[in-house]
């Protein structure tokens, strides 16, 4: 991606600004600075817009003759400009396909990226210093400390500010981090001013003792806050660095300041990064997490949509059943009545059917609010057999010692007088039809049963039975059994299909007994 | 002998039966009754006439697969189809299987009626042909080996003289064992003729 015109003019006017601003104590007026933070700027240009390679070899240019004005060996500076431009590109490269720059946030993406930066600096240095020294600018027993001063300002330029300018998204996260934590925040710009003041006003110029105190502040940062708040407390105390020795003690090597502020840099980097690590892990499996919980939910609406609908087909289904023979009885006796026979003897009957055929609707009416009232459970005390003989007829086996349980007496009702309409549909035309309703307690249940004698569950709706709506019995709520288990689950209890001792079908609603009233009994 | 068209009403739901049949009853129609689609199909063979008047949504058999098997027998019995809640995917497969018509409860009765009128008359308007096209075949095995091949060609719209040479016979010839087919086959014209040996096409081909 090529940048556009706005950002090259950016990135010109920074590079210049930069170069001037580090350009501090230089070696024989050849611009090797113990710092170039410009360089840390060329490979996140680079890095982040490919095809720059002219826009980057003419800002160094530039900035040379700008500074330094145009020197003796002129001739040197096209070939020493393109050499460090193009490993400058390389670097860029090679960060693109190894090293991605999101990669420096784990401890491996760091020491990676410090190693290319090494690398590059001292390449970059060698070319240069080389070509100096070819041209006899630079003697050449002192090749080697030239080189160690080039590739110190290098390294320190691109580790302190290539990642803070790639990764300038961080910030906004960096300051709500710094924000949620103004103690630490004002403890880390104290320990740098108090480091400051040792080092540069209180301690002996070329003292460099108590450069390590600048550690604890920058290494506080890199734990709090990880890679991106120590990147911004090591730009301070970098800034402090220029500062101090240019303004205050202009005696101090800053030469040897940097070879300590490179160790900081290092150090930092690898502890921001384990820090920077851990906490991204945190929010990953966090995210995760929360990604589970959503997709769970959404299961759950899905499927209640889907039995919804399903509901409300059956239902309709229900709810016509009635009304066709209400209508039909309705439009019945109005032909007999227009008839002018007026003494049919079906009349009446006939009236008297539409008018159970309507109860039979709002019946199912009835049951349809209860369920679709969604009420939440209203647990009270309840004697159980009041509520189970209430369904007359049939056999019953109750235990004598029920115990007091806490339900919710509809979705009881509603669940029994299911599993009872199925059973009665089941032995309809049987000869000997024997239902048996049952109660009976175990230590920490109450078993509700109901079994029959009649046709008993098919193989192929068994598997399906509690799913959907796989019967299509006419009468009968017509969602029994799905409806039944889900009202039984509200109740903190179970319905199960078990085995039946009478020929046909059983179901088994299990209920737990209240705790409390288990222990006082 | 001629039967009586009858309304065979199948719904699982008793109090639906018992005031349908009151219904049309009252109407003027013949209706029987029927629990589930598996005792009508006890009841039914290929002299039934009139026509079928079924829910959809049955236990055991549905209407749909009744409907097959209906046209898999074929009873060649007018359908009409009842369902609580008329999806289209349902109806679609309803008259794709080839029901007569589709109609959802509750029913306007006048609709109900019309449409089972419609139905019943349809069906004596096919069992009519069914019957004619019977005759017919069973006047055409009559001919014999010569006047069939005379019927077919005359179909093709060949001439006599064509046919004669055809047939390796003289045209006098042809005329002869044509009069005789026409008058075997009740035909007053070459139209007739046509439309005979189209039926004879029909019938070898299925």
């Amino acid at each position: 991606m090529r940048a556009r015109p706005w950002l090259i003019a950016l990135y010109f006017t920074m590079h210049l600004a930069l170069d001037a601003v580090s350009y501090v104590q230089p070696v024989l007026k050849l611009g090797i600075t113990p710092l170039s933070p410009q360089t840390g700027l060329v490979l996140a240009f680079l890095y982040a817009y490919r095809g720059n390679f002219w826009w980057v070899a003419a800002a160094f240019l530039a900035s040379e003759i700008v500074i330094r004005g145009i020197p003796m060996h002129f001739w040197i500076l096209p070939l020493q400009v393109i050499s460090i431009t193009a490993v400058y590109q390389c670097a860029a490269w090679l960060l693109r396909k190894k090293v991605p720059i999101v990669d420096v946030a784990t401890l491996s993406g760091t020491l990676k990226f410090i190693a290319v930066a090494s690398a590059t600096a001292i390449i970059a240095g060698t070319a240069s210093v080389g070509l100096y020294t070819l041209a006899s600018l630079v003697p050449a027993d002192q090749f080697a400390s030239v080189l160690a001063r080039f590739w110190v300002g290098d390294l320190n330029g691109i580790l302190l500010l290539t990642p803070l300018l790639l990764r300038f998204a961080d910030t906004p996260l960096l300051l709500r981090a710094i924000a949620t934590r103004p103690a630490a925040f004002a403890g880390v710009l104290l320990g740098l001013l108090a480091a400051f003041t040792l080092v540069f006003l209180v301690g002996n110029p070329g003292d460099l003792r108590f450069f390590y105190l600048f550690f604890v502040p920058a290494i506080s940062a890199a734990l709090i806050w990880g890679i991106p708040g120590f990147l911004l407390a090591a730009l301070a105390l970098q800034i402090s660095l220029v500062v101090g020795v240019q303004r205050l003690s202009e005696v101090a090597p800053l030469v040897d300041l940097q070879f300590l502020m490179s160790t900081l840099l290092v150090t930092g980097f690898a502890l921001g990064a384990v820090v920077t690590e851990r906490e991204n892990s945190a929010r990953l499996a966090l995210q995760r997490e929360k990604q589970l919980r959503d997709s769970e939910a959404n299961l759950a609406r899905a499927s209640r949509a889907a039995t919804t609908g399903e509901l409300a087909s059956t239902l309709a289904h229900e709810l016509n059943q009635p009304m066709t023979a209400l209508v039909s009885y309705l439009r019945a006796s109005e032909i007999m009545m227009a008839d002018g026979s007026r003494n049919d003897a079906r009349l009446a009957p006939t009236l008297r059917k539409a008018a159970d055929e309507a109860l039979r609707a709002s019946d199912i009416l009835r049951r349809l609010r209860n369920f679709y009232a969604g009420r939440d459970p209203q647990l009270e005390s309840l004697e159980l057999p009041p509520v189970v003989e209430k369904l007359e007829s049939i056999v019953m086996r109750i235990d004598p010692d029920l115990p007091t349980l806490r339900a919710d007496r509809v979705f009881i009702e509603v669940i029994l007088s299911n599993l009872i309409a199925n059973a009665l549909d089941a032995i309809a035309g049987r000869p000997d039809p024997v239902i048996e309703i049952a109660a009976r307690r175990s230590e920490k249940t109450v078993h509700l049963s109901v079994d029959d004698n009649g046709c008993g569950v098919s193989e192929r709706v068994r598997g399906d039975l509690f799913k959907a709506f796989v019967t299509s019995k006419s009468d009968g709520l017509g969602v029994g059994l799905a409806v039944s288990r889900s009202l039984a689950e509200a109740c903190g209890g179970e319905l199960r299909l078990a085995e039946t001792s009478l020929g046909g079908a059983k179901f088994e609603f299990v209920l737990p007994i209240d705790s409390e009233h288990r222990e006082s009994l | 002998m001629k039967i009586e068209p009858m309304i065979y009403l199948i719904d699982d739901d008793a109090a639906i039966r018992d005031a349908l049949m009151l219904l049309l009853n009252l109407r003027g129609l013949t209706a029987e009754e029927f629990s589930s689609a598996e005792l009508a199909l006890a009841k039914l063979n290929r002299d039934s006439r009139g026509c079928v008047l079924t829910d959809l949504r049955m236990p055991g058999m549905s209407g749909l697969e009744f409907l097959a098997e209906i046209n898999s027998r074929e009873l060649n019995l007018p359908v009409v189809l009842l369902t609580a809640h008329g999806d289209v995917a349902t109806t679609r497969a309803a008259l794709r299987g080839g029901a007569f018509d589709f109609l959802e409860k509750p029913i306007d009765e006048d609709i109900l009626v019309d449409v089972l009128t419609h139905a019943i008359s349809e069906d004596a308007r096919g069992h009519q042909k069914r019957l004619q096209t019977e005759t017919q075949l069973a006047r055409i095995n009559t001919l014999t080996q010569r006047e069939r091949q005379v019927l077919t060609l005359l179909g093709r719209g060949l001439q006599n003289r064509e046919i004669a040479i055809e047939l390796s016979i003289s045209p006098r010839t042809v005329e002869v064992y044509k009069a005789r087919m026409m008058e075997k086959l009740d035909c007053s014209s070459i139209a007739d003729v046509v439309k005979m040996s189209l039926l004879l096409d029909e019938s070898s081909r299925s």
